[in-house]
């Protein structure tokens, strides 16, 4: 009881409460200081936010973007997860760190570069290409949280599974992965997360022409005009959830698919 | 940064860029082993083929072309145009006018890409590495050092203007308006879209008599502390304040900006402007102990009410963030008796423009005495036209005049009274360095 009240004073001095801030000030434009309550309201924020001709389109390529990514980064990040929680060989330290190694330097950086490679390969300016330098700052963190849960939950499960007569796609589909949802959900959360708040990338690989809901918010957050910057903040806000949403149902269905065989 | 044209930062490994091609093409004069060996890892990251290949492109022969051949060709054409999105009134002037108007007077389909210019820059650089020549940039907007770094850089697609009808008629080529950006020869690469000089916004509910010297503001900040700051001087706005003060340390005459810049002339002529902004510190807000990061920042303290006054490159910034309820009813501009400092931003093309022709009608278009006076619009972007009045017909000239800018904006005689012009882009790191050192270090 106690440490549920403890939750909850937390919970609403650390999101609930900010975001109801945000709501405020999107809809009170010159909410002077000093001044307990808005002195007018005006719904002409959201008019400016939604009035982008161009956010219907941002909001769908992103969600397509995004979508891509969390989808590449649980096909690619199970497998090697897998591998570092259970196999042992050779260098197995300096595969690890390499794996990392993506997040510690920084993105700008390495843009450039990619962008160079991507050109050469007729990838920049696409979305795929978008989406595949995407996963640069997520990859790294999927194989960290997926090999946590892999680690947890112990190479013996998938042992007893086989010795049932599964393969070894079968263990991990029906034994493995519905025991390591929890891992696999924040996997998926982070990617979301991460992928929709990237802005730098977008903008040198997809150069203006895929169109990311980061490459409409970003500048804005440096106007003055402090309701449309609260708007637009509370609409980036609602998208991951959106695609966590959407992300969760596909896993779901997967699962409940590959049961009923 | 309001209105105030793109920013300059970035600048930086916009250089860094370039030393690589200086690098290569050093690399032909020394002995065979040495280029051996350098062409080897060059050619693997393509370094070589992409800085030698100087060749022109398909997008340099259209400005051998006459004016309808490129018409013809820019009809039912796509342009891109990358300009910073962070301004409503400069968004919904592209988006509600000039989009519509050129799809119906030209048939083409513009389109707006908001992108930092440092970010564009930086992305044009990579391009010419990799000797991308079809680019996705067809218009860019810049000026200053932004626009020096295009330029050393040959990032630009070359001299333009005087293709554009309305360029040769309605602009002035001889105004240093036009010739120089930042005391940049601009040499006809790039085309001016407007102009916006410097002024201080207040509220007039706290402040009866704005100032109109530097001494009576340093008075007027001393006996309401707490009430003024200026932003940082990495700051766009933040700078061109510290500019404005250093116009005054050379009694505020023009010919200053045809100076050369000199460093050690400044560093001896400069003592009293230090003293100035040290002596202004101890008035400023939370005592100086923190300045603004940028001029948002200030007007974000100054729509909240905490400081009393707030500045912008641009005479009618306050007017649009008055119409929209961020800054109070009460707000109004002035400008010290010492003058404003004026800047005019302009539209070029990248080296690889995959449609110069649209791009040209597009820029032509927005010279158009329709594009210029809608622009001044204070329900739009509300900014100056940038064609001289002499060369307007009477018509058109009326027109400009019966624009009701708002009331908060100058009326253009003060404005034109006041104009000095811009000081060469070396000041700006210049200051930005010293001020670190004089006034937050000690």
């Amino acid at each position: 009881m106690k440490h549920k009240v403890i939750i909850g004073v937390f919970l609403l001095i650390f999101s609930v409460l900010p975001l109801l801030l945000l709501l405020l000030q999107s809809i009170a434009p010159g909410w002077g200081w000093g001044e307990l309550f808005p002195s007018a309201v005006s719904v002409q924020a959201w008019q400016t936010a939604l009035g982008d001709p161009a956010l219907r389109e941002a909001v769908a390529v992103t969600i397509m973007v995004i979508l891509f990514v969390a989808a590449g980064n649980v096909i690619l990040g199970v497998p090697a997860a897998k591998m570092l929680a259970y196999k042992h060989f050779r260098g197995k330290l300096w595969l690890d760190n390499l794996l990392f190694l993506p997040i510690l330097i920084p993105m700008t950086a390495v843009a450039m570069g990619i962008h160079f490679t991507f050109i050469r390969a007729g990838l920049a300016d696409t979305w795929l290409g978008t989406a595949l330098v995407l996963f640069i700052p997520t990859l790294p963190y999927t194989i960290r949280v997926l090999r946590a849960g892999f680690e947890r939950l112990g190479p013996e499960s998938e042992e007893q599974a086989k010795s049932l007569g599964s393969t070894t796609l079968q263990a991990l589909m029906f034994v493995q992965l519905p025991q390591i949802m929890p891992s696999l959900r924040s996997a998926v959360f982070l990617t979301v997360v991460i992928t929709a708040g990237q802005y730098i990338l977008p903008v040198i690989i997809g150069g203006g022409t895929v169109p990311m809901l980061s490459l409409l918010y970003f500048p804005y957050s440096n106007s003055a005009n402090e309701a449309v910057v609260s708007a637009l903040s509370l609409l980036f806000a609602l998208l991951p959830l959106v695609v966590i949403l959407l992300a969760e149902m596909v896993m779901r269905l997967v699962f409940a698919a590959a049961h009923r065989r | 940064m309001g209105q105030e044209a793109p920013k300059d930062k970035g600048a930086l490994s916009v250089i860094i860029g370039n030393e690589t091609c200086k690098l290569k093409k050093a690399e032909g004069e020394t002995g065979m082993r040495k280029t051996a060996v350098l062409g080897i890892f060059l050619a693997g990251t393509g370094l070589l083929a992409a800085c030698s290949s100087g060749e022109e492109g398909e997008a340099q022969a259209w400005l051998e072309e006459d004016w309808e051949a490129i018409n013809a060709e820019a009809d039912g054409s796509d342009v891109r145009m990358f300009m910073w999105g962070g301004d409503d009134g400069l968004n919904q002037y592209m988006d509600e006018y000039v989009i519509p108007a050129v799809e119906q007077e030209h048939n083409i389909d513009l389109e707006r890409v908001p992108i930092d210019t440092e970010e564009s820059l930086q992305r044009l650089l990579t391009e010419k590495e990799a000797g991308e020549q079809e680019g996705t940039m067809d218009i860019l907007w810049l000026n200053g050092e932004n626009f020096r770094a295009a330029k050393e850089n040959e990032l630009l697609l070359g001299s333009f203007t005087e293709k554009l009808p309305r360029f040769n008629e309605y602009i002035d080529a001889d105004s240093p308006e036009t010739t120089l950006d930042f005391g940049t020869p601009t040499e006809g690469m790039e085309s001016p879209l407007g102009k916006v000089q410097f002024t201080f916004i207040y509220d007039t509910e706290k402040i009866d008599q704005p100032p109109d010297t530097w001494e009576e503001l340093r008075q007027w900040a001393e006996d309401n502390p707490g009430e003024f700051t200026y932003p940082e001087a990495t700051d766009f706005t933040g700078n061109a304040f510290l500019r404005q003060l250093l116009y005054d340390q050379y009694g505020n005459d023009a010919a200053f900006a045809s100076e050369a810049f000199d460093e050690e002339a400044l560093e001896e002529n400069t003592e009293p402007m230090w003293d100035y902004l040290n002596e202004l510190e101890g008035s400023l807000w939370r005592e100086g102990q923190t300045y603004p990061a940028s001029v948002e920042e200030l007007d974000r303290l100054y729509s909240r009410g905490e400081v009393s006054m707030t500045m912008g490159y641009n005479e009618a910034r306050a007017e649009s963030l008055i119409r929209d309820g961020t800054f109070p009813e009460t707000t109004d501009t002035f400008m010290l008796d010492s003058g404003s400092i004026g800047n005019t931003h302009f539209l070029t093309m990248p080296f690889n423009a995959g449609n110069p022709a649209g791009a040209m009608v597009v820029m032509d278009f927005l010279l158009s005495p329709e594009a210029q006076i809608e622009k001044m619009n204070p329900d739009g972007w509300g900014e100056s036209s940038v064609l001289d009045p002499e060369l307007l017909t009477e018509e058109d000239r009326r027109a400009m005049e019966a624009v009701d800018r708002g009331a908060s904006v100058p009326s253009q005689e003060e404005l034109d009274n006041a104009y000095l012009p811009e000081l060469d882009a070396d000041y700006v790191g210049w200051l930005e360095e010293k001020w670190n050192n004089e006034v937050v270090q000690p």
